[in-house]
C-alpha cells in the first residue's frame, strides 16, 4: 500500500512537473516574442473611407508571432479603435509574423482615419496570441543614427546639409564642382544638391522644381534668381546658353530610390542639378555682378506613391564674391 | 513438583492454542493497522490530489490586461482582459489603486472567461480619474492568480 502511495505520488508529481515545464516553456516563448515597428510605422493605402493602411513591423524575437488584436488610440480625439481579425468593419489581415520577418505589412482597414496627415498622434498597440503587447506612437519619432544637423528631412525626402551639400559648376568649374557657400558673382552657374529618399516608394522629380535665391542686405536687397532643375547629365554651363541635352525631361526623370529594408537610413544619394532660367529652357542663370548675400529655398515638385506633392524648404544662405 | 493450573490440572497451554492466540492477536493488530493506514493514506491522497489539482489548474492560468482605456471624461475605465492560458478562468475581483471595486462593474463579477477570449470590463468609478494620473489596476481570478499593471490616464 505504501508502495502504491509512493508510486501514485511520483506519478502525480511527474504530471505536475510536466505541466510546470510546459507552462514555463509557454512563458519563455512569450518573453521571446519581440515585434519592432519599422519606420514609417504606418503606410496609408487608402485615405478615403474605408481607410486602408499597412502597419509595418519586424519580428526580431526568434519565434513566430500570431497577432490577435490591434488597438489604435487617437490621442487628439480620445478615440479608441479596435481591429479584430474577424470583424467586418475594423479588421486586419496578414497578422501572422514569421520569425525574422522584416518589413512585414499587417493590412488594416478601418472606418477611422489613421494617417499622419491628420496631424494627430496615434498609439498603436498590437496584442499577440501569447498575451504580449507591443505599442508605438504614430507618427514614429525619428531617432537619428547620424549627428543632428547633417540633414533636413521633409516628408519622404532628405536633403543633406554638410560642406558639400551645395556645389556649383561654372564655365570654368568642372563637376563635381566647388562648394557653393560662396559663388562668383556675375558668373553662370549650375547648382548641385544631394537628395535622399527616406520614404518607402520611388520619388519622381517634376520639372517645376527649383532653387530660389533671394538677395538681402545692403547689396542685392530683393533680387531674386531662380534655377530650374536640369537633367542628371548636366555638367556645367557653357555661358548664357547650355547644351540643350541638359534640359530636364520628365519622361526621363530623376528617380530617388528608397531603402526598402530600412527606409530611415535612406536610399542612394542622388545629385540633383539646377541651372535653367525656366522649364524647358536652355538659358543659364547668373547672379548679379556685385557681391551680395542670398537666402536659398528649395522648391520641389515630385510624384510619390502616385500622388503629386510640392514642398518649399528653407535650405542655405550663400554669398557671391 | 509442577504447580496446578486453575482447573486443578498440572498442564500448561498447548502449543497450538498459543500459536492460535498469537495469530489472532497479530491479525487483529494488522487489521487495525490496515484500517488506519487506509484511512490515513486516503486522507493524504485526497489532500495531495487536491493540492496537485488546484496547483495544476492555477499553473495553467495565463491572462493579460492588454489595454486600459480611460473614458467618459473621467467616469469610466474600460479594462480589456484576455485569457491566453490553457484553462478557462473566473475573474473574481478587480482592484484599482489597492481598493477592491465592489460596484459599478459591467459585466458583473465573477465572470468566466474562456481560453483564447477577450472581454471588456467597464468600471464606473465612484470618483473621477484624474488626467495624467497613474492608476494601479489588479485583476484577480478565483484560483488566486493576479495580473497587475500601471496605467496612465490621458492628460
Amino acid at each position: 500500500m505504501a508502495f502504491s502511495l509512493v508510486m501514485w505520488q511520483v506519478s502525480q508529481y511527474d504530471a505536475y512537473q510536466q505541466l510546470v515545464n510546459r507552462m514555463n516553456q509557454f512563458d519563455i516563448d512569450r518573453m521571446t516574442e519581440n515585434l519592432v515597428f519599422r519606420y514609417p510605422g504606418v503606410e496609408v493605402i487608402a485615405s478615403t473611407p474605408p481607410y486602408k493602411f499597412d502597419i509595418i513591423v519586424c519580428n526580431t524575437g526568434g519565434i513566430d508571432i500570431n497577432t490577435t488584436r490591434i488597438y489604435i488610440y487617437d490621442q487628439n480625439t480620445g478615440t479608441m479603435v479596435i481591429l479584430d481579425k474577424n470583424s467586418t468593419i475594423n479588421f486586419y489581415s496578414n497578422g501572422f509574423v514569421k520569425a525574422g520577418a522584416s518589413g512585414h505589412e499587417i493590412h488594416a482597414q478601418s472606418n477611422y482615419n489613421v494617417d499622419e496627415k491628420t496631424g494627430h498622434v496615434y498609439w498603436i498597440k498590437i496584442v499577440t496570441e501569447r498575451g504580449r503587447t507591443f505599442c508605438t506612437p504614430y507618427p514614429l519619432p525619428r531617432t537619428t543614427e547620424e549627428p543632428v544637423g547633417d540633414f533636413i528631412d521633409v516628408g519622404p525626402i532628405r536633403i543633406l546639409f554638410e560642406y558639400y551639400a551645395i556645389n556649383y559648376t561654372s564655365p570654368t568649374q568642372d563637376p563635381p564642382g566647388a562648394s557653393g557657400w560662396a559663388v562668383p558673382a556675375g558668373t553662370y552657374v549650375f547648382f548641385r544638391i544631394i537628395l535622399i529618399n527616406v520614404g518607402t516608394d520611388n520619388i519622381y522629380l517634376n520639372k517645376p522644381s527649383v532653387l530660389r535665391f533671394v538677395g538681402y542686405g545692403t547689396e542685392g536687397e530683393g533680387k531674386t534668381y531662380t534655377f530650374f532643375i536640369l537633367a542628371a547629365s548636366a555638367t556645367k554651363p557653357a555661358g548664357s546658353k547650355f547644351n540643350s541635352g541638359f534640359i530636364y525631361n520628365e519622361n526621363n526623370p530623376y528617380v530617388l530610390l528608397p531603402n526598402t529594408s530600412d527606409p530611415y537610413k535612406g536610399g542612394p544619394r542622388t545629385i540633383v542639378i539646377f541651372g535653367a532660367d525656366k522649364p524647358d529652357s536652355d538659358n543659364s542663370v547668373n547672379f548679379w555682378s556685385k557681391p551680395a548675400t542670398y537666402l536659398c529655398f528649395i522648391g520641389l515638385y515630385y510624384k510619390y506613391k502616385e500622388y503629386n506633392f510640392g514642398q518649399t524648404i528653407p535650405f542655405v544662405a550663400i554669398r557671391t564674391y | 513438583m509442577r504447580p496446578k493450573g486453575p482447573l486443578g490440572h498440572r498442564k500448561g497451554i498447548s502449543t497450538i492454542i498459543a500459536n492460535l492466540l498469537m495469530v489472532a492477536i497479530v491479525l487483529t493488530l494488522a487489521t487495525s493497522l490496515f484500517i488506519w493506514a487506509t484511512s490515513s493514506f486516503g486522507v493524504y491522497q485526497g489532500s495531495a490530489g487536491l493540492w496537485f489539482s488546484s496547483r495544476s489548474e492555477a499553473m495553467r492560468e495565463r491572462f493579460v490586461v492588454e489595454e486600459v482605456w480611460f473614458t467618459d471624461a473621467g467616469a469610466k475605465i474600460n479594462i480589456y482582459v484576455r485569457n491566453v492560458g490553457d484553462i478557462d478562468i473566473t475573474i473574481a475581483d478587480i482592484y484599482i489603486n489597492r481598493t477592491r471595486v465592489e460596484a459599478g462593474i459591467d459585466p458583473s463579477l465573477p465572470l468566466t472567461l474562456n481560453t483564447g477570449r477577450v472581454i471588456q470590463i467597464t468600471v464606473t468609478l465612484s470618483s473621477m480619474w484624474g488626467p495624467g494620473r497613474v492608476s494601479e489596476i489588479v485583476v484577480a481570478t478565483s484560483r488566486g492568480s493576479t495580473v497587475r499593471g500601471y496605467w496612465t490616464a490621458p492628460a
